[in-house]
């Protein structure tokens, strides 16, 4: 009997696997190599009946397990192990699914993206069980060159945060080959669109003596401080603290952001000793510590305090020190300078008298080379300039209210190519300006077109002739630029000398932008431009090496005299979740051509 | 100045752990009722006896931890048996006392005293302990901060075998493939922690539990969830190359059920799926003493892996031991017919 019931399992396999065998032949896509699976399966008879017999083997053995949960034994006889799983099985029974955020797709409507990077992008979407909006940021495992064990390091330091201060986490979980993370939204934006907002605001002019005032800098760092002591006490490191990570809510709430980099000290999350120190090279290199940067004993928590110090300097001037400047130079600058201070950004005596001897300290402080001298979080949240410090209200109404009418940072229009020039200002120094919109189909259009003409002249006789690097309005510098390189050019050098170039590419946005610039021989490299390219965001930093290859490409071709004037390549950055590779529409790919 | 020092000693390492078991006693007594009065003082209580506990243990920004203090404190704690009311009830606790309770638990874990750990010993004569935290990973609220006691608990031999041997232990081919992707990741964490750190006592594990260890195991490597496929691929593959399991690993390499398995998932849609399957198909191909039906499968194949593994994966040019793994890979497989 038990011999025959085998044998009627291997014909029943068999069968099934010739039925698998011509479904697969009737696909169109059917592989070759399915067939010769086929082919060996019907070989390989033996092992199916020992396959077969394991799998009974391990049916038995499942069969032997306790049912979930085991039935509450009687408690006069229960082992402590049995009685310890009937508590934890009677627990499970009084969950509330209700409690729990979802953890598929299908419950979370993607709304607008607010925020994009080489593998992930950020979604507003609105949570249809809870009726509730939230921030989803979706990240793709298959591009991100992060390991599946860093990333779940990250959401669990997310999810083990409970503080006001800091970015709340609700839920994660695998959308295909996707990581969704849901979190709270904070609709009103980074610090660093705020930033923008009150430049424009207030124009480039008054922005020049500061933009935020030091009782919007107190009240924001203040909070910027009770989140980063959370995090210090709790033993991690944040390691990225700059304008672009500090999130600003319509209650006024400021959150600590994107733990892209965040880590624990210890493995284990166990021991909370800060003797413990990292040896991880990463963060953004304006607001990286020099200890983080030379590699050489470690870093501990105090690296976020030169953060924020840096992250002052950047509330206060818009900027951070050495923004201008590629990587490595910022690497160099911070390593052989003395510390920066709001005077780092200043190109005239006095113009950022506007901010007190408090708020100095305050940055001096933060800013030691020794992080053994640099104040604590908690240590800091008593420096008398945090007295300067109001509510939130205060925010909503100052960083909120009085900005609501300047248009919002667009992050994922479309409609338009945004075009710009990268040249060298007077110093030498690397500037990317945006043109001005070329088009106006409304009636706004128009004003604001007549406004620009208006600014463009008085821009130009402040300027006056010949004044590269003019600080005036983006076109007015531009239009002042462009005479006086061409007459530079025409005077000093051979007109060959230099070629005029243009990369169109789309930005972390989407957008496809013309990016013109200079290369003058004696005096570029296309690894100089390559890494402005990088430094002003244009380009993704993975593309540095391949935009800078094909740029030394086209330069040959011009030295060649070539007839080939354009190449079009591939980037290392690949694309958007839900784009396509598309060599004719730019996506995915970047095109540098040479210009008349 | 001498007051507030004198304030801060004012609680001994005894009067914390008492208190901190008067008001246990008092949540143990009244079951679910969490709403009570009392019991929500007693909550608070717990509360605040943990973060002085957690002073002793750490210090504080004024002091540095005494070891004397700290010696007493833990032995009050084996003495008073707080530890088993403490994880019993883990789940009423607020979220920064529940990370507390796993702050005092994997510090005591870690202490030693000569060769002795006490609070292993201490553990060890509590299985169930273990297993309460292992079911944690049930109940979203503390599965990730049972998950880190019970990783540091499996630091140690002696408490890895204890879960590694349970019945329970199975539950985490169900842990580990969590709708919730930090549950699911830590749980598999602690699992690859249970297969991996303790070498010898993990090799005898899976040497006297292959078929069910492995027939549970397939439904990891031919999961939907992507994260599930990919690492337990990887570990997979981990697995099958630590010398001390040689003998699971002959075991694995001579089924050609395995081998088919392998070679699909070497043809996943995505990258990372084919790139950790190759780590393993590359064992089926470089075992010298190969049976009769796994050479016939190759053989079968011969032309189309050749192909196959020539285009595979030719833009990691930085991945030098792939890339010399792969042509050997290759050359074996053409040699294939001799």
């Amino acid at each position: 009997m038990s011999s025959s019931n085998l044998a009627g399992n291997t014909n029943t396999t068999t069968t099934s696997s010739a039925a698998s065998a011509a479904a697969a032949h009737s696909a169109a896509n059917a592989s070759t190599i399915t067939s010769e699976y086929s082919t060996t399966q019907t070989t390989t008879g033996t092992f199916n009946t020992d396959t077969l017999s394991s799998i009974g083997s391990t049916s038995t053995l499942h069969g032997s397990q306790p049912s979930q949960p085991p039935p509450p034994p009687p408690p006069q006889v229960s082992s402590p192990i049995a009685a310890a799983a009937a508590a934890s099985a009677a627990l499970v029974a009084q969950l509330n699914p209700a409690d729990r955020w979802p953890t598929e797709p299908s419950a979370y409507k993607l709304d607008e993206s607010i925020g994009v990077g080489a593998t992930a992008t950020v979604f507003t979407a609105y949570c249809l069980p809870r009726n509730e909006k939230v921030a989803i940021k979706c990240i793709n495992l298959e591009k991100c060159q992060t390991s599946v064990d860093e990333l779940s390091h990250e959401i669990q330091a997310m999810s083990q945060c409970n503080h006001p201060n800091v970015v709340s986490y609700y839920t994660s979980f695998i959308a295909q080959e996707e990581l969704w993370v849901v979190m709270r939204l904070l609709n009103c934006g980074s610090m660093l669109d705020i930033l923008k907002r009150k430049v424009k605001a207030i124009g480039k002019e008054q922005a020049q003596f500061g933009v935020l005032d030091e009782v919007s800098i107190a009240t924001v760092l203040r909070e910027v401080l009770k989140g980063l002591e959370y995090f210090h006490l709790n033993g991690q490191i944040h390691r990225d603290i700059k304008a672009g990570n500090i999130l600003l809510a319509d209650d006024g709430t400021i959150q600590i952001a994107d733990f892209g980099v965040s880590g624990w000290l210890a493995s284990s999350g166990g021991d909370l000793s800060r003797q413990k120190v990292r040896h991880t090279f990463v963060g953004t290199p304006c607001w990286m510590a020099p200890e983080v940067m030379e590699q050489v004993q470690g870093y501990d928590f105090k690296a976020d305090i030169w953060s924020l110090g840096i992250l002052a300097i950047e509330l206060a001037t818009g900027t951070a020190p050495y923004h201008k400047y590629p990587p490595m130079k910022v690497l160099m600058l911070t390593l052989q300078n003395d510390p920066p201070t709001l005077e780092t950004n200043a190109e005239r005596k006095d113009q950022y008298k506007a901010y007190g001897k408090s708020f100095k300290t305050l940055i001096r402080d933060c800013l030691q080379k020794d992080p053994a001298k640099r104040p604590t979080a908690s240590e800091l949240l008593k420096y008398s300039f945090f007295k300067k410090g109001k509510d939130k209200k205060y925010l909503v109404h100052t960083l909120i209210e009085n900005l609501a009418s300047v248009p919002v940072v667009a992050h994922h229009s479309s409609k338009k190519v945004a075009s710009g020039k990268l040249r060298k200002d007077a110093h030498g120094n690397w500037e990317f300006e945006y043109d001005s919109p070329q088009e106006s189909d409304d009636d706004s259009d128009l004003e604001d077109e007549e406004r620009e003409k208006k600014k463009k002249k008085a821009s130009a006789s402040a300027s006056g002739a010949g004044a590269a690097g003019a600080a005036g309005g983006a076109t007015g510098g531009a239009a002042s630029g462009a005479p006086s390189a061409q007459e530079g050019g025409g005077a000093t050098t051979p007109c060959p000398e230099t070629l005029n170039m243009v990369l169109r590419v789309r930005n972390q946005q989407r957008e496809l932008n013309d990016i013109k610039f200079d290369y003058t021989k004696s005096a570029d490299t296309v690894e100089g431009i390559a890494h402005e390219l990088v430094t002003a965001e244009l380009i993704d930093c993975h593309d540095l090496v391949i935009v800078a290859a094909n740029l030394q490409k086209l330069i040959d071709f011009a030295e060649s005299k070539s007839d080939r004037r354009s190449i079009t390549f591939a980037l290392n950055s690949g694309v958007h979740a839900n784009e396509i590779p598309d060599e004719r529409t730019l996506t995915g790919f970047a095109q540098i051509s040479l210009l008349d | 100045m001498l007051k507030p020092l004198f304030g801060k000693a004012d609680k001994t390492p005894a009067d914390v752990v008492k208190n901190l078991r008067d008001a246990l006693l008092v949540i143990d007594r009244h079951g679910t009722n969490t709403s009570e009065r009392k019991v929500e003082k007693a909550i608070e209580e717990t509360a605040k006896m943990l973060a002085l506990a957690k002073t002793f243990i750490y210090g504080s920004d004024a002091n540095e931890p005494n070891n004397e203090q700290v010696t007493q404190l833990a032995q009050e704690v084996y003495n008073a048996n707080v530890l088993p009311m403490l994880i019993k009830h883990l789940h009423k606790f607020e979220f920064e006392c529940k990370k507390d309770v796993a702050s005092v638990f994997n510090n005591l874990l870690r202490r030693q005293i000569g060769t002795r750990s006490p609070t292993v010993e201490y553990l060890a004569a509590r299985p169930e302990i273990l297993i309460t935290l292992l079911l944690g990973y049930e109940q979203p609220d503390i599965a990730l901060t049972c998950g880190s006691m019970l990783r540091e608990a499996v630091r140690h031999e002696h408490l890895a075998r204890i879960v590694l041997y349970s019945e329970y232990f199975q539950r985490f081919f169900v842990f580990v493939q969590s709708d919730v992707f930090d549950i699911a990741t830590d749980a598999f964490s602690t699992f690859k922690d249970l297969m991996t750190k303790h070498k010898n006592m993990c090799a005898e594990y899976l040497d006297n539990n292959y078929d069910r260890f492995f027939g549970q195991y397939s439904a990891l490597t031919n999961s939907e969830n992507y994260v599930t496929r990919r690492q337990s691929l990887k570990l997979l593959g981990e697995l099958l190359l630590d010398r001390h399991n040689f003998s699971t690993m002959n075991k694995y390499i001579t089924s050609p059920e395995n081998l088919k398995t392998v070679m699909e998932l070497l043809r996943d849609k995505r990258r990372n799926i084919q790139y950790e399957a190759f780590h393993v198909f590359k064992i089926f191909v470089a075992n010298p003493n190969k049976p009769r039906p796994i050479t016939d499968i190759l053989t079968r194949n011969r032309d189309k892996l050749v192909e196959f593994l020539t285009a595979f994966h030719n833009d990691r040019t930085n991945d030098e031991q792939f890339n010399d793994e792969k042509a050997y890979l290759i050359k074996q497989i053409q040699e294939l017919r001799v």
